[in-house]
């Protein structure tokens, strides 16, 4: 068969499947798509001329984007990443766990009980900027009480936790694709701040304001902050031991792995985002205060530790 | 090492068991792409301030710009590459998409990946994180694409505009090869007779006669119309134009 008889046979079923491409599904294009690979793989074969190859792959290149393109959104697969696979991803590496939780909460604390112990230490510690705005924050007497200077009400603090709160939690996760540096650079630095900020509260003798504040919320806050820490130490970690698997393989194959700890502690974060802006600055006794946030630990452990433990 | 590339195609295998060739998009189409989205993430910056300040002096409170102004800075590439065939507007623009590495289109968890990881290597504070493995990886792959199994590819259009699609038959009179050419050096034939003009003439001759010499065939007075003739004939020429 010469080109110009193969294209005159075959040139009617290629113009329908560059119909079919953009038009709705229709049963008739897996089977059209099939007979154009067919039709690429004897136009190469017999050596046809380049322009013709070069139609066809084309065709075929649309053809196969379309014919295997990702399913569309499916909301049960979202439920189950953020009920099972998102605190399984969080127990897959104990090791992470631990790493990621002595440098966050480990640090904070220790950085906190130096602070309660050598006051005179938060002065260098902390910025004198940071020491006036949390003085004035955490005030009872003060005009701004619970709330940062600039903003005013529920709704507007609820936008800037989550600009705030969600971009710390991301570029803890992006770090970590330099070798895990980023993330452990930034999880360090907000242990030393948080913690710090803590004791120069305590200090100033504001604690009756601050932890019932903070206790509620933290529960997710905090974690999600760890979890995102975790998700990019897994990321430079595989760079740096990528075991029997090329660098690029072992990286990509994270990328995967990591994919429902960022989902679930972008989530996480959203949650503490309402829980600051709307529960948090509820003026109520600490009692209450304090019973809520042992309820909310208590549900974030438990889903971190149980969640997804059932076959799939 | 293995024998240096002509080119930098790659080829993705289909299920039919056929393969495509790709085109990775470099650094200056995508440096071009991500200009033209930064210019528009500023366009939009400025919208917020502005619609957000006149909200707020009707009553409205600030949180509305806030949480537009994180959806612009965190979410522009990935909602825009998720949901419009990987394609950012800058993308559209400067005829580039992403892509799988394996050819199929870009997951959603693949476009958040990528777009999370530019916090590292593609903002422009940082960007000398990333301009190496722009530079240096074979695919022209930042971390963000190694994490996501991602790829930037030429669209369509881009190949069209760069003449690197199908090659259109030269006018010149059709040369029969004495033997079969295999495609990849009927692929260099054609794409030499393409830019021979960009080549002065005498340096032109000289190429062509080294390439007559390389394939075996004898080198005639003319050596660039013979390989001319040989492109015209590789695209389907037969006749005289």
């Amino acid at each position: 068969m010469t080109e110009q008889d193969f294209v005159r046979r075959r040139r009617p079923d290629w113009t329908r499947l560059g119909q079919l491409l953009t038009a709705p599904p229709d049963p008739d294009f897996p089977r059209l798509y099939r007979r154009v690979c067919q039709d690429l793989s004897q136009a190469q074969a017999a050596g046809y001329s380049l322009p013709l190859v070069g139609e066809l792959n084309q065709l075929v290149w649309e053809g196969h984007a379309r014919l295997y393109r990702q399913p569309a959104f499916d909301g049960r697969a979202l439920v189950r990443i953020l009920t099972s696979d998102f605190p399984r991803a969080v127990r897959a590496k104990g090791w992470l766990l631990l790493t990621a939780s002595l440098l966050f909460f480990g640090l904070g604390l220790l950085v906190y009980f130096y602070g309660l112990s050598y006051p005179d230490s938060l002065r260098t510690l902390l910025s004198a900027e940071m020491r006036d705005n949390l003085a004035d924050m955490y005030n009872p007497q003060a005009e701004h009480f619970l709330q940062p200077r600039d903003t005013k009400g529920s709704a507007d603090m609820f936008g800037f936790y989550i600009y705030n709160n969600i971009s710390i939690g991301f570029q803890t996760f992006a770090g970590g694709a330099v070798a895990g540096l980023g993330s452990m650079v930034i999880m360090v630095f907000n242990a030393w701040q948080l913690g710090a900020a803590a004791a120069w509260i305590v200090h100033l003798g504001y604690q009756e304001t601050f932890f019932p504040f903070v206790a509620g919320h933290g529960a997710f806050e905090l974690t999600a902050i760890v979890l995102f820490g975790i998700a990019g130490l897994r990321l430079g970690w595989s760079f740096i031991a990528p075991g029997r698997l090329r660098r690029g393989d072992a990286f990509r194959l994270a990328g995967q792995e990591v994919l429902p700890l960022v989902a679930g502690s972008f989530v996480f974060l959203v949650i503490a985002a309402v829980l600051e802006a709307f529960w948090s600055s509820q003026h109520l006794p600490a009692e209450i205060k304090y019973g809520v946030a042992a309820g909310l630990w208590l549900f974030v452990l438990a889903f971190l530790s149980l969640g997804g433990r059932r076959g799939r | 090492m293995g024998p240096s590339r002509l080119d930098t195609l790659i080829s993705a295998d289909t299920p039919e068991g056929l393969r495509f060739d790709l085109h990775p998009a470099g650094l200056y189409a995508r440096t071009k792409a991500y200009m033209i989205d930064t210019l528009i993430q500023a366009v939009g910056l400025v919208g917020i301030i502005l619609i957000g300040t006149m909200a707020t002096a009707g009553g409205m409170g600030t949180w509305l710009s806030l949480l537009l102004f994180f959806v612009l800075q965190w979410f522009y590439f990935t909602l825009f590459e998720a949901l419009n065939r990987g394609q950012t507007p800058g993308k559209a623009l400067a005829n580039i998409q992403v892509i799988q590495s394996d050819g199929t289109p870009l997951t959603f968890g693949s476009a958040l990946l990528r777009n999370l990881i530019r916090a590292i290597d593609g903002s422009w504070q940082l960007f000398p994180l990333g301009l190496p493995f722009l530079l240096f990886t074979r695919r022209f792959q930042r971390l963000g694409d190694f994490a996501a199994g991602s790829l930037v590819i030429y669209t369509p259009a881009g190949l069209r505009l760069a003449g690197r699609a199908a090659v259109q038959p030269r006018a010149g009179v059709p040369l029969a090869p004495p033997f079969n050419l295999d495609h990849d050096t009927s692929r260099a034939i054609l794409s030499f007779s393409q830019r021979a003009a960009t080549f002065s003439r005498e340096r032109g001759e000289d190429l062509a006669k080294t390439l007559l010499g390389k394939l075996g065939l004898p080198v005639p007075n003319n050596p660039l119309e013979a390989v001319h003739g040989l492109a015209a004939w590789i695209s389907g020429q037969r006749t005289k134009p």
